[in-house]
């Protein structure tokens, strides 16, 4: 039932999937960097992330909003559960509980941000295998 | 059968015999696919979490009466109906029936329940979060033990063992009348039958004996007892490109617990074929769910519930993936009993039909014949004992 899967980047894929953890959001308003709490990164096992969330000059934004979702881009499917944000960690950091990804291959995780009247959106891809 | 076993049987014979010069053509897996294989073996099988909805998950006492329960015809509206009669501990918990049979007929096959509690969602469509809520739901469902809770706990009074067993563990029994001290006892009963249900685990099958040989030697003698059809149907099972069995029966039990839509249709309504859709719905409104005043955990602890996707159309028609392991004592499969061979259902892959109620996730699988037959090869291989005391598998002695 549970088994644990490491980042890694599939060499068919690598060439052309940027699996970095940390990227600026697609209108360039901030620095979304995000991490599992769980290494390595569990399947079959509900775990949570932190996202942090910076200005594009590196000030941490806190009071944001932080919409989570994804799912796996080849299998046309979102992710098996509804992880959401559950506490402000101060500093720009932000729990999201209720993550779960249950079987190996390429993920997106799909983040949507609003501080002040700002929205914008990243997408991070993970690989697990 | 299919078409081309005769020719495959040929050919496999042949090849046989140039493995017993070779055996390591059978036994050449790369480091990527032996992590697959590991992640596979029963070896990789966490010890069982405990369930913090049930504070007595882990009490012999409380399995003990829970095997006594489980066993009991006495606890039906008609007095033949115990869960060992669509759960017997002969066919790994199954019946062998397409959809079981209790005071009238149901609706469900009956799934195993060994290794079941590590499971976080039980009944086909995941509408209860806990192997002790899930225990309950039988035995007030009029096609299957057709009591009601008052009536169950009646007996707890009635039968001296119960009522010495359940105050020895649970305090008093509730008085007649007293609602809601009847539906903690109801409650109780549940968690008693869990307790039990969780010493019921899988053993180690053939499959896994191969593994263990691969990860201590990557030639093997004893490995070489996988045949060449078994081998190459495992190839098959984990790989993305061709069989993708991995999506949904991953981990040493075969089965990923979430929903998916395979595009198997029971012969109900549609509006009882709904699967996930309605089974997360009735779990999030259930009394005896991880939140609800009857279980011992904290919100904290119920995750599962807390974070489940509620919507969406992915989850119509989206039933549990079953393990995979005691296929062979596990006829008939899927959540009707559709289809009465494991070849009817690898048919049912590689013919992909549309489902009638939301998507079919399967995509054609580019697979000889053949393969599909040494797929089937493999999956026999799955078979173990059960791996629980000896007096659990068979009705409680007068003890």
């Amino acid at each position: 039932m549970q088994g644990a899967a490491a980042v890694i980047a599939l060499p068919v894929l690598a060439a052309n999937l940027d699996t970095s953890l940390a990227k600026t959001t697609e209108a360039g308003h901030f620095r979304v960097s995000i991490s599992s709490k769980a290494e390595p990164i569990p399947i079959n096992r509900m775990h949570a992330w932190v996202v942090a969330v910076a200005a594009r000059d590196g000030k941490p934004v806190t009071g944001a909003t932080v919409d989570f979702g994804g799912g796996m881009p080849d299998h046309g499917h979102g992710l098996p559960t509804a992880p959401r944000v559950t506490k402000a960690l101060g500093g720009g950091g932000y729990l999201i509980e209720g993550m779960k990804f249950h079987m190996s291959g390429h993920w997106q995780l799909k983040l949507a941000i609003e501080s002040g009247h700002v929205k914008d959106e990243v997408t991070f891809n993970i690989v697990l295998e | 059968m299919l078409p081309m076993r005769r020719i495959g049987a040929a050919f496999v014979a042949c090849l046989v015999g140039a493995l017993a010069i070779f055996p390591a053509i059978a036994g050449e897996w790369t480091k990527e696919e032996l992590a697959v294989l590991r992640s596979l073996w029963i070896g990789s099988l966490p010890p069982l979490p405990p369930d913090p909805s049930n504070r007595y998950g882990d009490d012999s006492r409380a399995a003990d009466l829970g095997h006594r329960l489980f066993f009991d015809t006495r606890l039906s509206a008609n007095g033949a109906v115990a869960c060992a009669t669509c759960h017997i501990p002969e066919l790994a918990f199954t019946d062998g029936r397409k959809v079981s049979q209790g005071i009238g007929p149901t609706t469900r096959n009956a799934p195993t329940i060994v290794g079941a509690a590590y499971s976080p969602w039980f009944f086909w469509d995941g509408r209860k979060d806990s192997q002790w809520s899930q225990a309950l739901g039988p035995f007030e469902n009029p096609a299957e033990h057709g009591m009601t809770r008052s009536r169950v706990v009646d007996l707890m009074r009635k039968v001296p063992d119960y009522r010495r067993r359940y105050t020895r563990i649970f305090g008093a029994l509730p008085v007649r009348g007293d609602e809601a001290g009847v539906s903690r006892a109801f409650a109780n009963l549940g968690k008693a039958i869990a307790a039990y249900e969780r010493k019921l685990l899988p053993g180690p099958s053939k499959f896994d004996r191969y593994v263990a040989a691969l990860l201590r030697d990557r030639l093997p003698a004893d490995a070489a007892a996988f045949s060449l059809d078994e081998v190459a149907g495992l190839r098959v099972f984990i790989a993305d490109n061709q069989g993708r069995c991995l999506r949904c029966h991953n981990g040493p039990l075969f089965a990923n617990s979430h929903f998916h839509n395979i595009g198997v249709d029971g012969p109900g309504p549609r509006e009882a074929e709904q699967g996930r859709l309605t089974g997360i719905q009735t779990a999030l409104s259930d009394e005896f769910n991880c939140l609800g005043k009857y279980s011992d955990a904290p919100a904290s602890a119920c995750a599962e519930l807390r974070f489940a996707r509620r919507a969406g159309k992915e989850l119509a028609g989206a039933f549990k993936p079953p393990t995979l392991r005691n296929l062979a004592r596990t006829a008939p499969y899927m959540h009707t009993g559709q289809f009465e061979s494991l070849d009817a259902v690898l048919w049912h892959y590689r013919d992909r039909p549309a489902a009638q109620v939301g998507g079919t996730e399967l995509e054609t699988l580019t697979m000889a014949n053949a393969q599909f037959e040494q797929l089937n090869a493999f999956l026999l291989t799955l078979e173990g004992p059960i791996d629980a005391p000896a007096k659990y598998l068979q009705p409680p002695g007068g003890e």
